[in-house]
């Protein structure tokens, strides 16, 4: 085998690990967020009953998201002797106050540790016990002690020192980390940068921090519902099959997907992007100017009855989406008016 | 020439699938057998048999996440590329699987 790009084999370990815990931050925060609706603040507060318990139940889906995320991060890395390990590692990092990110150090350890740990060479026929035995104990044991004794407090100071900046961030502070999360939502559409922005929300919700997510999911709406709305105004900006397209982007934007736009994008880039990026900085601004908040994933139209102060989601949206769209469409207009000179000069000839 | 592919992405809703196409697309209008697999959130789709894998001359894994059960493919002339370049150039991934599957021979 040639040689091994860690960079790379980082990056997909920490996308595997948030491809795989994605379902349990859906179930558990719209069954919490569901509770706290039906039944009032107050009323799931009172122990033993069905509204606590439901709470409960969503709050504790929720609590799998660490192991979870360490353990496919480790797994990604080890393959399937690095899944116990890992999900210890991500055990650890909760009792340790490490978080999210304590998670992610977590799980990479894992990985590593079991990594090379499987390069131990026995005789064939002592294989089995490695399988069974060595591996899942000896893994857990050293990842144990690393995150017990040497990087769990660290961890959890850092995470703990993270969790109380973004909590104290106010006013236009807030507002500029709102307007980067929308715009690397925007940037590639569903892609690694959109994915790096959206794990970064996901780290909040697992410290109850609503606000990332809120201004995630009004900035990923905002090229599907701009590349639809520029292509009812001004048809004559595009190709037939891209207002094919258009008619499907802005339901797939409804739903939360980006990637309805992408053929936009793929199709001109240096128009497209730069216009959906204004936009979704724009509409992730306000909406955390104005307080929205969401605590679950699955982000889109359908969320709106589980975000707090949705208003300001939706003003955001709309505005983004207009100015996303105008500055599209005027971008797209200059190139049509130039090619369009063009022509006349050339017929001209 | 008859390849195999496995598309993933991380969300396992859409780029998965357009990747899926348009190797589909790509293969077809270069006359080369393609079959793809998905493994998106609902798991594993259109899933590669064993024999299929043993007829494959290559293999294309286009995932910008650990794909489920690669060790099927061991022993055989594969490369790997993220999701969107699959989706962006798909000829070229195929030619370069191609060239390596040349190179191998």
């Amino acid at each position: 085998m040639s040689k091994v790009n860690h960079g790379e084999l980082i990056r997909k370990a920490l996308m595997t690990g948030v491809s795989y815990v994605i379902p349990f931050v859906v179930a558990g925060g719209v069954l919490m967020t569901l509770s706290v609706m039906i039944w009032g603040v107050d009323a799931v507060k009172v122990e033993g009953t069905v509204p606590y318990i439901m709470k409960q139940y969503g709050a504790s889906i929720l609590g799998l998201m660490v192991p979870i995320i360490a353990g496919y991060i480790s797994y990604s890395l080890a393959d399937r002797p690095g899944l116990a390990p890992g999900m210890a590692a991500g055990l650890v990092a909760v009792q340790t106050g490490g978080g999210f990110l304590g998670g992610l150090v977590g799980g990479l350890i894992a990985g590593y540790v079991m990594m090379y740990i499987k390069k131990i060479k026995v005789n064939k026929t002592f294989m089995g016990v490695m399988n069974f035995l060595v591996y899942p104990i000896l893994g857990s044991l050293i990842v144990g002690i690393i995150m017990l004794f040497i990087i769990g407090k660290p961890i959890g100071a850092i995470n703990t020192a993270l969790t109380n900046w973004l909590k104290g961030l106010e006013g236009i502070n807030a507002m500029i980390l709102a307007a980067i999360i929308g715009a690397m939502a925007c940037f590639d559409m569903g892609g690694p940068v959109n994915k790096a922005a959206f794990t970064f929300s996901l780290a909040a919700i697992q410290a109850g921090i609503g606000e990332p997510y809120a201004a995630f999911t009004a900035a990923k709406m905002v090229p599907g519902f701009a590349m639809a709305l520029s292509a009812l105004v001004f048809p004559k900006l595009y190709t037939e099959d891209e207002q094919e397209a258009a008619k499907a982007s802005w339901v797939l934007a409804a739903a939360g997907i980006t990637e309805g736009a992408i053929p936009f994008a793929l199709a001109d880039p240096l128009t497209v992007i730069p216009s959906m990026m204004v936009g979704g900085a724009v509409a992730s601004a306000i909406t955390r100017w104005g307080g929205a908040s969401l605590l679950t994933l699955g982000g889109s139209l359908f969320t709106l009855p589980l975000t707090k102060n949705a208003w300001a989601l939706i003003l955001g949206l709309v505005v983004g989406t207009i100015v996303a769209a105008l500055v599209v469409s005027f971008l797209k207009g200059l190139k049509y008016r130039r090619k369009n000179d063009l022509k006349t000069a050339n017929g001209g000839n | 020439m008859y390849i195999v592919c496995v598309t993933s992405c991380p969300a396992g809703i859409a780029h998965t699938y357009m990747a899926a196409a348009n190797l589909e697309k790509a293969a077809k209008k270069m006359g080369i057998d393609i079959k793809v697999e998905k493994q998106g959130i609902a798991g594993i789709e259109d899933e590669l048999s064993e024999e299929e894998i043993a007829r494959a001359d290559g293999v294309i894994i286009a995932a910008d996440i650990s794909i489920a059960q690669k060790e099927r493919f061991e022993g055989k002339t594969i490369i790997e590329c993220g999701v969107s370049e699959a989706i962006k150039n798909p000829e070229g991934v195929i030619n370069k699987l191609i060239e390596e599957v040349k190179k191998n021979v």
